[in-house]
């Protein structure tokens, strides 16, 4: 064990033979990519074989931590979990916000490596002495919400992961479920499926290595005291992440009915007065945060009542707007279905928006919907195509493969319509107004998070971002994710790398300073891209343009009315953002940049 | 008598309180060794938080639940002698508010000893929901 912050332990566990070993990680991994992202990223890359399909036995699962894994206040998400996408081929990972890498730490490991493949549907239960396989056949057909709650019944810990139907079932844009719902990123949900786990439980007691934990305390607590008498902080804690909608609004970035235009009227139903008043019960936050982004929300009347879920920012965007939905109670029931069914919000949202469009213009009829009208503003299409996906059945057989796949299958209309980049379904986020966020959702190496777009917007204003800072936000938040954090709390409280330098000193008795901590983002950049390289090699540079939509559109209302993206001007920021990142003009890392990460 | 008063619905779940409680009383950042709880329970069709921790009854179920006399009453709170507990857990469950947990390091039964009329997690809450009443 290095002095303080790792473990330097993994698990290696093949689910095929039910073993495991114990393994030492790499030190130069640790080095070079600290934790989160980068050591998953890391494994991910050199132990699995090139071109795998993702839902293959070989292929391989990842969970990883961090050295702040476990420490509160910094944001601190405790795990990733990461393996190849199946529909794209590209690296996906999820943050997780429950307990389950603090547990994870607290068996003595730093990461875990899983492959194989179960015989029959099994929960994984990870222990310090051992790991062992739990039947999970009575399971396998539950809905994940009923999963979790009966698992953290029976286990007696919130370090639970499942999945829902849609994972069970191989679909895209299927993710795990914790007791906060859907996590963020598609895909991660099938491959845990096609590896026949039901369910990750982990349950650890071991102290978790610190170097100064007193120093440590000491730096938390005023972190605390920053928190609590900061009002625009205790504003956040009482509205949750809602609270940017009304930034959001103002500048013009909020799209409505699947990127149709930009959304210029009252939030009505949407506004954090609104929801705290009529559907609100409490706020909710992830394991060791203080800043509340989640609200439980309930349906208190109307066709709904009684449903209740978690909400967050993402909710509304991608569920609301984006389908042309005005009534949270609406997003509320299919929030609950995502939970149910174990879907990414982001993915479903994109895939119900298509839908509805198609269904519009006349490329998807009733005959091919199981009879229900797709359209705008009705969530109980949603919810049905939801059931049509995770059955594989009419218009779902295709969906259950994502909007590019649809699309493809629908003709060049559909596609002309669809908004995806690198066949990944893009967040509910106008990108005609500023162009540089839409440089930052194109040309991201993995999914689009519309965290790392909120990061940036909250660092800068609006009309002031330059392609460096685009370039910085994603370095940063390649270097928050290594350290499993979420990239919304460093922008509320303030901290920079610095920060987290401090704070890694504390826990791992070494100086990171921040340069360094830079170079593991930019290191983490490079390594995506040559993980996508490898799995997609008929790569270029047309990967990282946004859809067409984008440039042939004007907005039609608002104050930026008339305003659309220009291709040569979108050229222009590529080919700095490319150079800023020391990449080829095709957007490949240089050879000798290669070498230098060896 | 002091006691602490818990504002359920201000809270948000972060588990601060346990860790403050837990650092406060072993020096480590772990939540599970806290004699507070912060949990969800289902409430029918629904979820809502649960915070035990000890309520400082006038009759001390747990202490008379003790067959070994490892529980005592020390001023107005209950203090355990580990060189005489068994960790039968009959107190844990006499309590009837289920606020005794378990240390999962030690095994030993954890009840909340207010911090010497100054408790760590009032300190540590960052929406205010934990209030001490001296």
């Amino acid at each position: 064990m290095l002095r303080g912050g790792w473990w330097s332990r993994g698990l290696f566990i093949d689910l095929s033979n039910m073993k495991w070993r114990v393994f030492e990680l790499d030190r130069r991994a640790i080095a070079s990519f600290l934790g989160g992202r980068g050591l998953a990223l890391y494994y991910l890359y050199s132990l699995q074989e090139p071109k795998v399909s993702a839902l293959a036995p070989e292929s391989l699962m990842v969970i990883a931590t961090s050295p702040l894994s476990g420490i509160p206040i910094f944001g601190t998400r405790t795990a990733v979990i990461a393996a190849k996408s199946f529909s794209t081929k590209t690296y996906v990972d999820v943050d997780v916000p429950t307990p389950i890498g603090t547990a994870l730490r607290q068996c003595g490991y730093d990461i875990i490596v899983i492959r194989g493949r179960c015989k029959k549907p099994s929960i994984l239960y990870i222990r310090e002495d051992g790991v062992f396989f739990e039947d999970a056949a009575n399971l396998w057909n539950l809905d994940a919400r009923t999963t979790l709650m009966e698992l953290i019944h029976d286990f007696g810990t919130e370090a639970t992961i499942t999945i829902g139907i849609a994972g069970t079932k191989l679909v895209h844009g299927a993710t795990i479920v914790t007791k906060l719902g859907p996590l963020q990123g598609p895909d991660i949900g099938a491959v845990m499926g096609s590896k026949n786990l039901k369910a990750i439980v982990i349950d650890g007691v071991k102290e978790l290595p610190i170097a100064n934990i007193d120093a440590l305390e000491r730096v938390v607590s005023r972190y605390l005291e920053y928190v609590k008498s900061t009002p625009e902080l205790n504003e956040w804690i009482r509205v949750g992440s809602v609270k940017l909608l009304e930034l959001l609004w103002k500048h013009s970035l909020i799209p409505s009915e699947y990127f149709r235009d930009v959304y210029v009227d009252d939030l009505r139903e949407f506004s954090p007065e609104y929801i705290e008043k009529f559907y609100k019960v409490y706020s909710v936050s992830c394991s060791l945060c203080p800043l509340s982004c989640f609200s439980l929300c309930t349906v208190r009347e109307g066709k709904y009542v009684g449903t209740w879920s978690y909400i967050d920012l993402a909710h509304v965007l991608a569920l609301g707007f984006n389908c042309g939905i005005d009534k949270l109670g609406d997003v509320l029931y299919i929030a609950k279905l995502c939970t149910e069914y174990g879907i990414d919000i982001t993915t479903l949202g994109n895939i119900a928006g298509f839908t509805m469009m198609c269904y519009e213009y006349g490329i998807i009829r009733r005959v091919h919907t199981g009879g229900v009208a797709i359209k705008f503003g009705r969530a109980d299409a949603v919810a049905k195509l939801l059931e049509l996906i995770c059955e594989k059945r009419d218009i779902g057989e295709y969906l259950a493969h994502g909007v590019d796949y649809t699309a493809q299958k629908l003709g060049d209309y559909a596609k002309s319509i669809a908004m995806t980049v690198k066949g990944m379904e893009l967040p509910a986020l106008e990108m005609r107004i500023v162009p540089e966020i839409a440089l930052l959702l194109s040309t991201s190496p993995t999914y689009s998070d519309y965290r790392e777009a909120l990061y940036l917007l909250l660092q800068k204003r609006f009309h002031e971002i330059t392609v460096s800072d685009v370039v910085s936000a994603r370095t940063t938040v390649n270097v928050l994710k290594c350290l499993s954090s979420c990239p919304l709390v460093p922008a509320l409280l303030k901290l920079g790398l610095d920060e987290y330098s401090e704070v890694l000193k504390y826990v791992t008795g070494l100086e990171i300073p921040s340069n360094d901590l830079l170079a593991t983002g930019i290191r983490v950049e490079v390594m995506l891209r040559r993980y996508f390289l490898r799995e997609v090699p008929e790569w270029n540079p047309e990967f990282d343009y946004p859809p067409l939509r984008v440039f042939e559109e004007e907005v039609s209302k608002g104050p930026f009315r008339g305003k659309v993206l220009k291709r040569d001007e979108y050229q222009v920021l590529l080919k700095t953002y490319y150079r800023e990142f020391r990449l080829d003009e095709y957007g490949r890392p240089r050879e000798n940049y290669l070498r230098l990460f060896q | 008598m002091p006691h602490l008063t818990i504002a359920e619905s201000r809270c948000i779940g972060c588990l601060l309180c346990q860790v403050a409680c837990a650092y406060r009383h072993f020096g480590v950042f772990a939540a599970g060794r806290s004699r507070i709880k912060v949990e969800q329970i289902t409430d029918g069709n629904f979820i809502k938080v649960n915070v035990r921790v000890c309520r400082f009854c006038r009759v001390k179920h747990c202490v008379n639940a003790c067959s070994r006399g490892a529980l005592h009453v020390v001023g107005d709170v209950v203090e355990l002698d580990t060189s005489r507990c068994d960790r039968c857990y009959s107190c844990v469950v006499a309590c009837p508010y289920g606020a005794i947990s378990i240390d999962p390091t030690t095994g030993y039964p954890l009840i909340c000893d207010l911090c010497d009329g100054d408790p760590e997690c009032v300190k540590w809450c960052p929406v205010h929901a934990i209030e001490y009443i001296p």
